[in-house]
């Protein structure tokens, strides 16, 4: 009897997680922003639209997808990274927001990047940008500060971690000059 | 007698939890983009980390939030970053703070002694990976081109990105794997459980 009651309760703790991460990938007030001009960036120019992203260090060769906030929801794609249109342009100055799932595939193995590592973003016109990575941190998912626009060129590229995905993992890596 | 035990377990739990979320932290921005007013800044030397004994050698840059919170964001010449978040709690009762302490926060009578305003603080250590020859705010690096000057002109994103009311967060990007793999382990030890009983009856 009491072997079975254990099965019982494991069933209700995992079908309590299954809510909560259930819940968290699809509710819309986990990704909602009070002033999203925070994040959005006067220097934002699509002509120069990111369209790959390399990172040596991790083998990570992935198309970027324009992605945006509707409603309070932030578009995802499994086919590759996001980039935050409204973001700061690749090249200029200001902050550029990029994120993808943390599966093998995509963005899975951002936890093994380091500070000094070398990511290259390609952008529409087939320019090259290089930046450097300057700290690696896993923060909160209210910790919204990292995605706040600089006065300096920059990207910031970040995908879930930690526990049952509660955390954040953010790279910020700044522009090499030529 | 056991389910009396239970129970009692439930209700002090649900009381000690009701005491840590009584204590409000308030957010605090990360050293990957800091925010504020630029207060110190070192590209080197030897610093103190509060709670930590020894000396750190490495970058060392310390941000006024706003009257309340400072940040400061060390970075050791070997690549290990640490951040300290500073919080001035003039109004924190003794078991808030002892609940704050059983939580990994370290109390200082007075910040004065760390450079701060001559008020009680609580602080707060948190590790991060940096770039030591890629400071946050530029200076004395062959990178120096590279520095990390977001702090500098942030002082009123800084007041709007610790508005409470709305939630805020960065976009859940987890696999729904886990979300698929939950429901399985569930499915599969009711089974067990329905299995189990079942068999308990026959015997």
């Amino acid at each position: 009897m009491n072997l079975s009651r254990l099965f019982f309760f494991l069933s209700f703790l995992f079908f309590i997680f299954f809510v909560v991460v259930f819940y968290q990938q699809n509710s819309p007030q986990n990704i909602t922003f009070a002033n999203s001009e925070n994040i959005l960036s006067k220097n934002s120019d699509q002509t120069t639209a990111p369209t790959g992203i390399i990172i040596p260090s991790i083998h990570v060769w992935l198309p970027v997808y324009s992605a945006s906030i509707n409603n309070g929801n932030w578009e995802t794609t499994n086919k590759g990274v996001s980039y935050l249109s409204g973001s700061a342009a690749i090249g200029g100055s200001g902050n550029a927001i990029f994120y993808g799932h943390d599966w093998p595939n995509l963005l899975g193995n951002l936890k093994n990047v380091r500070p000094g590592d070398t990511i290259q973003i390609i952008s529409k016109t087939g320019d090259e940008f290089f930046y450097e990575v300057s700290t690696v941190q896993e923060v909160n998912p209210t910790d919204v500060s990292v995605l706040a626009q600089t006065t300096d060129s920059r990207v910031t590229i970040y995908t879930c971690s930690g526990f049952l995905d509660t955390k954040r993992l953010v790279v910020v890596a700044l522009l090499r000059k030529k | 007698m056991k389910k009396g035990l239970v129970f009692t377990s439930l209700i002090l739990f649900l009381f000690s939890a009701k005491i840590v979320r009584a204590v409000e932290v308030p957010n605090f921005p990360t050293c990957s983009n800091p925010q504020g007013v630029l207060k110190v800044s070192f590209d080197s030397g030897v610093h103190g980390i509060v709670g930590n004994p020894g000396e750190f050698q490495g970058a060392d840059h310390v941000y006024t939030v706003d009257d309340a919170r400072t940040v400061q964001c060390f970075c050791s010449s070997d690549g290990t970053g640490i951040q300290t978040n500073w919080w001035k709690v003039s109004s924190l009762t003794q078991d808030e703070i002892q609940t704050l302490k059983n939580l990994g926060w370290t109390f200082i009578p007075t910040g004065s002694v760390w450079g701060l305003q001559d008020a009680p603080y609580m602080a707060q250590n948190i590790t991060y990976s940096c770039n030591s020859g890629n400071t946050n705010n530029g200076g004395g690096s062959s990178n120096s081109s590279n520095s990390n000057s977001g702090g500098s002109v942030l002082s009123s994103a800084a007041s709007t990105s610790s508005s409470t009311g709305s939630v805020l967060g960065l976009a859940y990007t987890g696999g729904t794997w886990m979300v698929g793999l939950l429901a399985i382990l569930s499915g599969l030890s009711f089974v067990l459980g329905i299995f189990a009983r079942k068999r308990h009856a026959r015997a």
